[in-house]
């Protein structure tokens, strides 16, 4: 299949996907679920110097 | 005295001669612009030889990611940013390669952290807590397709890191054709054992029933490679050793921290060390044998609308005496060897060393 088809066709893809994770919001998920991630390793973490 | 008198200092006046000189340069630059006949690749050679060579150009480009991802390094290991008093934090998504660590945009509020993560570890962390990573993967499918690998050679601040290590004066060595093709299946090995990861802890966890699988793997229940990415090594457990570990204790009182004693991370380290250590004598092997994230761009990236292209009528093939294009590649690309037209390779990273190389104009940049 012609290169540039195939090209077109996953940069559509692309879109939608993106499309539909930012109309489910999961740009939001993803801030939240690193806030998590990032309580998690919270221990690991010292208490840091101060400014 | 006249004003016509005032005499002009001989420097000023070599300034005004060279800024006329510049000026009827790009006059006559922007004329030619009207001509038809004039590709994209001519603009960009123009530029670049009107204003810098391209390796300087690429230099500077990859020098201040460098900077900045290191700055947001420490941001992050810190947990406050010490020069500009704010918290940086956002989602990066279109930087592939790191693992929580805070952007110097997007600054949303109410988070205490900033924290920010390239695409490849978005897909980890949020497909193994469940949830399938639509932007994530929408942004690994598009931007491979509109810019190729060039975020590898121009923006990746580890790709940067293996750049500086050959600079020095070790001779550089060129594995043969068959050993780097075995090297760099390594890579789709280790991208598919991380999607493969993905998707089985993250069905788990979708499940409910992930529970005895995440405590099995320890750290890799959270994100696969992201854990053992030398990238992540370099720019936030070295800052972070660096620190709590070493100024921290120095300035305050020694106070061991719990992540000395993890074998992971010193497996992180050794690793690290091997893989600068081979960049002194061989270019950029991480990002021809190891890398996920270049793997997976490259598989898009083969089909990218950006690529260098090889001119049949300019190309002097065996007979020119220069073919410096054979050794220019860094990931190891024989430009002469491939048919002429576009360069489609999953490893080439656009660096356009071989078109900045080649001495009769024959290699092109292309897009569409
Ligand atoms: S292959 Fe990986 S390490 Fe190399 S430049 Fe690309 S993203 Fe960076
Ligand atoms: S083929 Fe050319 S542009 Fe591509 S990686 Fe090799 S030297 Fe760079």
């Amino acid at each position: 299949m012609n290169r540039r088809v195939i090209a077109i066709a996953i940069l559509c893809i692309g879109f939608a996907a993106l499309a539909f994770g930012l109309s489910l919001g999961q740009h939001e998920i993803v801030r939240s679920w690193l806030q998590v991630f990032s309580d998690a390793y919270a221990p690991y973490f010292p208490q840091p110097l101060p400014p | 005295m006249s004003e016509n008198d005032i005499e002009i200092p001989e420097e000023t006046e070599r300034f005004w001669v060279r800024i006329g000189r510049v000026f009827t340069r790009w006059k006559k630059i922007l004329l030619e612009k009207s001509r038809p006949h004039k590709t994209l690749h001519y603009w960009v050679k123009k530029a670049f030889d009107e204003l810098l060579a391209i390796h300087i150009i690429r230099f500077v480009v990859q020098l201040i990611a460098f900077l900045l991802l290191f700055y947001a390094g420490i941001v992050f290991v810190l947990g406050y940013d010490p020069l500009f008093s704010t918290i940086f934090s956002g989602v990066a998504y279109l930087i592939p390669i790191f693992g929580y660590i805070p952007m110097p945009f997007d600054m949303p509020q109410g988070i205490a952290q900033g924290t920010a993560t390239g695409y490849f570890d978005m897909i980890q962390f949020i497909g193994q807590a469940g949830v399938f990573p639509y932007i994530a993967v929408g942004v690994i499918f598009i931007v491979p397709i509109l810019v190729g690998r060039s975020f590898c050679g121009w923006i990746c601040p580890f790709g940067f890191v293996q750049d500086l290590c050959s600079l020095t004066p070790i001779r550089t060595r060129y594995p043969s054709k068959n050993t780097d093709r075995q090297l760099s299946r390594i890579k789709y090995i280790i991208l598919f054992i991380t999607l493969f990861m993905v998707a089985w802890v993250g069905s788990w966890t979708f499940l409910g029933i992930e529970q005895g699988l995440v405590t099995t793997l320890g750290a890799f229940g959270t994100a696969f490679w992201a854990v053992l990415s030398p990238s992540g090594t370099f720019f936030v457990i070295l800052p972070y050793l660096w620190i709590f570990g070493i100024i921290s204790p120095i300035l305050t009182q020694w106070n061991p921290l719990p992540i000395f004693w993890e074998p992971l991370m010193w497996i992180r380290i050794i690793f690290l060390a091997i893989i600068i250590c081979i960049a002194l004598f061989i270019r950029r092997p991480y990002c021809r044998w190891i890398c996920p994230v270049g793997a997976m761009m490259g598989l898009v990236g083969q089909f990218s609308f950006l690529t260098v292209s090889r001119s049949a009528t300019e190309c002097l093939g065996p007979t020119c005496d220069r073919q410096r294009c054979k050794t220019a590649c860094p990931v190891g690309i024989d430009v002469m060897e491939r048919p002429f037209g576009k360069i489609y390779s999953p490893d080439c990273i656009l660096c356009l060393d071989c078109v900045a190389k080649c001495g009769q104009d024959a290699i092109k940049v292309e897009y569409g």
